[in-house]
């Protein structure tokens, strides 16, 4: 079948569910809307020749989904309906009209579907990337060597960005130190909605328990092979975490020990440093930033193991990656929602 | 065509940011603008008949630099995603502390200042 036809379904499919997910009054079945979104994209991503995005969004979408519903859940007690005042209103579409305008004349300037931008100009830096990504790497994911190497300033970023982002929800989700939380006046406990204090029913644990081996193999595989085939510490690394917030939510909240908390905050931090390091080690060893000092002196090319620089990174942001959010994810699933008295009778009205 | 489909995407994703008053709703407006954004990258560096950016053992490098996606698109998107689900997670934290500060999601009731 067509492609393009194909992915004109797709986009269509995705508008309507995008539409869904903003007019349904239910938060639930918006926010499973929005799944159906990310699915939807992944499709689209794993026909447009890019299964390592199609794999991270498929795993990003199932978190996105328990984050969303842990916020949610036992808490949309008041449906809200309506939209904003009137001004507000034609201010808003005004400024969409605006965007469609501006957007149609920018669409008009991208290359043709098809056709990228490296078919037409000769020696653009992605030719480039495809071209000696593993003379100069060692990796024969171009894409990889892309983030890990050519332009692992920009990795670096990301990571900080990502650190940065995860510590200020782990600021704003701890409970100790916020004084005004520390007696609250009632308490539902988010496994009350599934299954009680002890956890999940006996088979969801007993599947959990069976999986989670399986999955946490995967994840370092995927880490692993980042180098050769789709994957890398990004998937990989959501991979594992996926497995952790199984156990999480199978078990009760009780099951994070203090210890394990500890733990990964610290795995988090060395990942981190780990990359930095990386850079300021290749600096001394190579003379640049983010120069690979080992594939450089290895020009065969090995089979599995360290082949380069890129494989220390991925390694190092797999588990940066994986530890922060089951470090964000074990604080959300600890977290009792604090509900004001007028909403009291309300929820018990609803309990009873 | 498909980059007008998807910058209907993007729009349905700032009508909810502009216009909705569920705070939940304006974080998934948001997230829609995201994936929006990611498709068009994506899209743009799509070649016809092209195949993954991966390299295969045997391949010479010459023939698979000629029939590959552009890979550059792509790295960009997956850091996207990335940050895309940190941010969500930052989102998210905001979204509950409002909710025990004020009660509700609405956004018009928000507007008291309490120190």
């Amino acid at each position: 079948m067509d492609i393009t036809l194909l992915l004109h379904g797709l986009l269509f499919l995705m508008i309507i569910t995008a539409l869904i997910a903003m007019e349904t009054s239910n938060l639930l079945s918006s926010i499973i809307s929005m799944g159906g979104l990310g699915f939807l994209l992944s499709i689209a991503y794993l026909l447009l020749g890019a299964p390592e995005i199609a794999i991270t969004q498929i795993v990003v979408e199932i978190l996105v989904l328990i984050v969303l519903i842990r916020a949610t859940i036992s808490r949309d007690l008041t449906a809200i309906t309506g939209d904003r005042e009137f001004t507000g209103l034609l201010f808003a579409l005004g400024l969409i009209v605006v965007f469609a305008l501006v957007g149609l004349r920018i669409a008009g300037h991208f290359p043709p579907f098809g056709q990228p931008v490296l078919d037409r100009i000769a020696d653009v830096p992605s030719q480039q990337y495809l071209e000696l990504a593993r003379e100069k790497t060692g990796s024969s994911n171009v894409m990889e060597s892309i983030l890990l190497d050519f332009r692992a300033y920009d990795t670096l970023g990301v990571i900080t960005v990502l650190f940065t982002a995860i510590v200020g929800a782990l600021a704003l989700l701890r409970r100790k130190g916020r004084k005004a939380l520390d007696k609250p006046d009632l308490d539902i406990d988010c496994y009350e909605v599934s299954g009680g204090k002890a956890g999940m029913s006996i088979i969801v644990k007993t599947v959990t328990r069976w999986i989670k081996g399986f999955l946490m193999l995967f994840g370092m595989y995927l880490i692993l092979n980042g180098h050769v085939s789709p994957g890398g510490g990004y998937t990989g690394g959501l991979i594992i975490a996926c497995a952790l917030i199984l156990t999480i939510l199978a078990e009760s909240q009780q099951h994070v020990s203090v210890r394990s908390k500890v733990a990964a905050s610290a795995l988090a931090s060395i990942g981190a440093l780990t990359l930095l390091g990386l850079a300021v080690f290749d600096q001394t060893a190579a003379g640049a930033f983010f120069k690979d000092f080992i594939a450089r002196q290895s020009a065969k090319y090995p089979a599995f193991f360290i082949i380069g620089t890129t494989q220390v990174s991925e390694i190092a942001i797999g588990c940066m990656v994986s530890s922060a959010l089951f470090l964000v994810f074990s604080m959300l699933a600890s977290l009792h929602v604090r509900v004001r008295d007028g909403q009291r009778d309300l929820i018990n009205r609803k309990r009873g | 065509m498909l980059y007008s489909m998807c910058l209907i995407l993007i729009a349905v994703g700032l009508y909810a940011v502009f216009v909705k008053k569920n705070v939940v709703k304006i974080v998934l407006g948001l997230m829609v603008i995201e994936y929006g954004i990611n498709l068009l990258l994506v899209l743009a560096g799509y070649r016809a008949h092209g195949h993954a950016p991966i390299m295969q053992k045997a391949a010479a490098v010459a023939r698979f630099a000629s029939g590959s996606v552009d890979p550059l698109p792509q790295a960009l998107v997956i850091s996207s995603i990335i940050i895309g689900l940190g941010l969500l997670i930052l989102m998210v934290a905001i979204c509950i502390r409002l909710y025990e500060r004020y009660g509700t999601f609405d956004i018009t009731q928000m507007r008291r200042l309490k120190g």
